[in-house]
């Protein structure tokens, strides 16, 4: 039951995963490029040249340009920002609602845990992909409001992985000896409780990252995300299918951006999970 | 059983009013009336337009009057096409949206089930690790993307498909139905195959083997029964998807169904037309998800327990 024994043992699951090792590096590396995007990338994201046009990958412009003559490759990095931030915040705000949520009900238990609960069946079946549409209609197309709209969305099966975590631990001695010495709730949550659920919520907020990175994509490609000349992935994507049957490549390039990110955030949650907990790595 | 079919239809319908009392307050927030982006109007007009639309009247008198239309699936009028109503909108891009969600689920269901089936039982070989690979393909690159690259490769490239519309061109069908269902093969694909490992491990199926059943009936007859029950369960938030996913694809193949109506109607401020859809999806959904619930418990004994 050593603490730090497990999540060495963790990590060194995890590195003898090379998939999620890949994956892992991948998205490291993209943070950094997102975040020194206004010093590596070539040109800036507004940069307008009208007599090139779009116009192909060339030495100047190594994914090309688009229609307006901006480099391709300057507005993917900036997109980055947008829609890692999105995938970041919006998760954080998931987690933060989730997991309160979680550890309220699943401690407290009985009439308070059935009523929370019965709340989190009852949201999930709504259709919520159309009430952040209908937010984003009626409060304009706000990118804190997207981001709040998005991780409200997503933190429903957080809040039942908690519960069912939260009830495990409650009636475990150290929790009760706990009790018993007049700890506060507030310091049991903190100290005895979060601990030990850390695992579970790393790898559940690994694997929503890319499912809000997703939903910001789609609504950015309806039109009713992120608005220029800001741009997103999903922008980038929205654009490049206007215009893929002539310039292909502003189609691929924030495509093949966007899906390896997926890839490389998918296959690290995995092998967080698998390394977590060895039981499920045979499934 | 029919206890928990009459609780969950108790609970079903307070959620929807509620669902459709906030969305109706929810509108009326909306910065602007719904014909501010029209030319300016003299004080007359705007109160015979506000007359003609009810809006008049006050806040509670609204709220009844639109809910006791909704009822008896009257939803109003639209703000945005004068002389349609938006329950002729729905009732006309519905078959359409609906058509189209069932053969993206069809080729879902049949390509997800018999890759992930597969996948189970030839485990670790090629013939789990390509199905798969491909599934992982299907659930990260998302529909707003498949759609235009199929249109590109299949489309425009080599000229075998079209590329729009619903029904007028042969074959035209097919595409945005593989785009929409792509996805979720593969996250069926992966449940089953995930149900199936789970039972396949069991001891009834050791028994069933020990009996000398051929392999086909003891995956047919005995494992497929317990394997397959997370796709049941997932059906409900499947066809929810499908929904949401016909939002992209009507738009991207220039269908006229529901999904690219309500995507027209968030454009253009609709209020009453998002007003509509908005309660007429989520009652769809709502449906759904009981009806999949239903099916589980059917099917689980065990799942019955739990409520």
């Amino acid at each position: 039951m050593n603490n730090s024994s497990l999540w060495q043992d963790a990590i060194r699951r995890l590195i003898q995963n090379r998939a999620a090792m890949i994956g892992g590096i991948t998205i490291l590396l993209l943070i950094v490029l997102a975040i020194f995007a206004p010093w590596i990338a070539p040109y800036s994201y507004s940069y307008q040249n009208l007599d090139i046009g779009a116009s192909p990958p060339s030495a100047e412009h190594l994914l090309g340009t688009d229609v307006l003559g901006r480099d391709l490759l300057s507005r993917l990095l900036y997109g980055a920002r947008i829609s890692l931030l999105v995938g970041f915040v919006a998760t954080g705000v998931a987690l933060v609602i989730g997991v309160s949520w979680g550890i309220i009900a699943g401690y407290f238990g009985g009439r308070i845990d059935s009523v929370m609960m019965r709340i989190v069946d009852v949201l999930y079946g709504l259709p919520f992909i159309i009430f952040i549409i209908l937010l984003m209609v009626i409060f304009g197309r706000n990118i804190w409001l997207l981001f709040a709209a998005i991780g409200a969305v997503e933190w429903l099966t957080m809040a039942r992985i908690v519960r069912a975590q939260v009830i495990g631990l409650k009636n475990q001695e150290f929790v009760q000896a706990a009790q018993v010495m007049g700890v506060s709730n507030f310091s049991m949550f903190r100290r005895h409780i979060l601990p030990n659920i850390l695992g579970p919520i790393a790898v559940y907020a690994t694997l929503t990252i890319p499912q809000v990175m997703l939903l910001e994509a789609f609504l950015s490609f309806l039109g009713l995300g992120i608005q220029p000349p800001m741009s997103s992935w999903g922008t980038l994507i929205r654009y490049g299918v206007e215009s893929m049957e002539e310039h292909y490549w502003l189609l691929i390039y924030p495509g093949l951006t966007f899906t390896i990110t997926l890839f490389a955030l998918n296959f690290f949650g995995d092998g967080l999970r698998d390394a977590l907990d060895p039981k499920t790595s045979d499934n | 059983m029919l206890n928990i079919l009459i609780k969950r239809i108790l609970i079903a319908i307070p959620v929807l009013l509620v669902v459709a009392s906030l969305t109706f307050f929810f509108i009326r927030l909306a910065p602007g009336g719904p014909f501010d982006a029209d030319k300016v109007v003299s004080p007359q007009v705007m109160k015979n337009l506000n007359a003609a639309y009810n809006l008049d009247a006050p806040l509670h008198e609204q709220y009844f009057d639109y809910m006791s239309g909704v009822v008896v699936g009257d939803f109003g009028p639209s703000f945005r096409y004068p002389g349609r109503s938006v329950s002729e909108m729905i009732y006309t891009g519905l078959p359409i949206t609906f058509e189209l969600a069932f053969y993206a689920l069809m080729i879902a269901v049949a390509l997800g089930i018999f890759s992930g089936v597969l996948a189970a039982l030839k485990r670790n070989t090629f013939l789990d690790y390509f199905p798969m690979a491909i599934a992982m393909l299907g659930i990260c690159v998302p529909t707003f993307l498949m759609g235009p690259i199929l249109v590109l490769v299949f489309g425009i490239n080599f000229e075998m498909l079209p590329v729009s519309g619903w029904g007028t061109l042969a074959g035209d069908k097919l595409l945005p139905s593989i785009t929409l269902g792509f996805a979720y093969a593969a996250y069926i694909a992966r449940l089953s195959r995930g149900g199936m490992l789970e039972v396949l491990g069991q001891d009834f199926i050791r028994t069933a083997r020990a009996k000398g059943l051929s392999e086909f009936s003891i995956v047919t007859r005995h494992a497929m029964q317990g394997g397959l029950l997370p796709v049941v369960s997932f059906m409900g938030p499947a066809i929810a998807g499908l929904l949401g996913g016909s939002f992209v694809v009507e738009t991207i193949f220039q269908i006229p169904g529901l999904g690219r109506f309500y995507v027209e109607a968030a454009f253009n401020r609709d209020y009453t037309m998002i007003l509509g859809t908005t309660i007429f999806f989520s009652a769809m959904i709502i449906f759904f998800n009981l009806l999949s619930d239903l099916a589980v418990l059917l099917l689980n004994p065990r799942a019955r327990e739990n409520l």
